[in-house]
């Protein structure tokens, strides 16, 4: 998606002034008084911003059909995956946290969450969706999580266990789906394009369909 | 690790104290038992206020709760969560 | 389900500061925390990051780390800029 430019100088103009909100001349207020008691630099800010921007799904999708179609890349993997990320082109900005991949299995299928506030694998997917942040999402997915699912249009049978996964701490999860059935003898590429974002968070389930 | 406390396997209780101030440990989650499937590496105390750099490091465990455990009703499904040492004690 | 759209810069530049202020050394990570705390359980239909520079802005000032005057003046410099850039286009 197109990027504004960079803009380092902190007074840089806001993009269309005619419509300027309060809120936006509020964080302009902000972001400057922040900056200018050393709380913040707005070079770490436009860090920020632009490493969100070169981040997108895409990257989870890849590393997700590459496990599909390579089982020692998906050994690698589930069993470090910093190094598996890195080897796909993903690599952390600073302290950003740290990527554990879970598995979906016959037996057991994996959905994330984080109840406390908002945390989400930013490396591998970028921006969560506005609905992962709400409460609505938040508090349900613990307390009823089929019925969440199922609002997503995913049914699970009692045969198959649900693990919430809320991540409380450092780690950030994603979650490897199964591979579809009628997929066999398909490419990377070609797989890549099953799995979405919303598949990744275990919201859905990849179908070939 | 040898400084964790607990292993995979054991059976562990989230205390229920109170907490004022940032905390990591899901009140839906406190008094609640379950079983720790991982030690995930030491990591830096993210109560410890202020100077975050200087902040104590604690073992942090994957803990696994069965439904029943966490809500008081059957259910096939599971939560999992992310829980600091200091907020754990043997079952 | 709301229809998905890219984020505006706007929403960038919030979303870079609740990213950036937890792991920054200093007062403002605590004063962070405690917005974040705040607004767990607060009502959350609409507006997210509307909804997060204001009560970030009101803590800032609570805890004294932003002066409640500074911040009116300098938003009021902000609109002054602004309007002199339309009224130069």
């Amino acid at each position: 998606m197109p990027h504004d430019g960079h803009h380092h100088d902190d007074h840089a103009p806001i993009e269309d002034a005619a419509e300027i909100t309060q809120y936006e001349v509020l964080e302009q207020a902000i972001r400057e008084l922040l900056i200018e008691k050393g709380m913040l630099s707005a070079e770490a800010i436009q860090a920020q911003i632009d490493d969100m921007d070169s981040r997108t799904p895409v990257a989870g999708s890849k590393i997700v059909a590459r496990a599909w179609t390579d089982p020692a890349y998906k050994a690698r993997l589930l069993g470090d995956p910093k190094a598996a990320l890195a080897e796909m082109g993903v690599t952390k900005l600073d302290e950003n946290p740290i990527v554990k991949v879970v598995e979906n299995t016959p037996e057991r299928h994996n959905v994330i969450v984080c109840t406390l506030c908002s945390c989400y694998p930013r490396v591998v997917l970028g921006m969560p969706p506005a609905w992962y942040k709400k409460r609505a999402y938040r508090s349900r997915v613990v307390h009823e999580p089929r019925q969440v699912l199922s609002e997503f249009g995913t049914d699970l049978p009692d045969s198959v266990k649900i693990e919430v996964h809320d991540s409380t701490a450092d780690l950030r999860y994603l979650v490897l789906p199964m591979r579809p059935a009628g997929t066999e003898g398909w490419t990377a590429e070609q797989l890549e394009k099953l799995v979405t974002r919303d598949v990744m968070i275990g919201v859905k389930v990849p179908t070939a369909a | 690790m040898s400084d964790a406390k607990f292993k995979p396997g054991d059976l562990v209780r989230v205390d229920d104290r109170d907490h004022k101030g940032h905390c990591r440990t899901p009140i839906y989650l406190r008094g609640k038992t379950g079983r720790v499937r991982e030690v995930l590496g030491v990591f830096r105390n993210p109560e410890e206020l202020a100077y975050f750099k200087d902040a104590s490091a604690l073992p942090l465990y994957d803990v696994v709760f069965q439904w029943k455990d966490v809500w008081g009703v059957e259910g096939p499904d599971e939560v999992a969560a992310d829980i600091y040492e200091h907020w754990l004690e043997r079952a | 389900m709301a229809v998905e759209r890219e984020l505006t810069l706007y929403e960038k530049r919030v979303d870079a500061l609740l990213q950036l202020l937890p792991r920054s050394d200093g007062p403002a990570r605590e004063t962070f925390l405690k917005t974040q705390r705040s607004l767990k359980t607060a009502p959350d239909d609409a507006a997210y990051f509307d909804r997060w520079i204001t009560a970030l802005a009101e803590s800032l000032v609570a805890d004294g780390l932003i002066a409640a005057e500074d911040l009116k003046a300098r938003e009021a410099e902000v609109r002054a800029r602004l309007e002199r850039w339309e009224a130069a286009e």
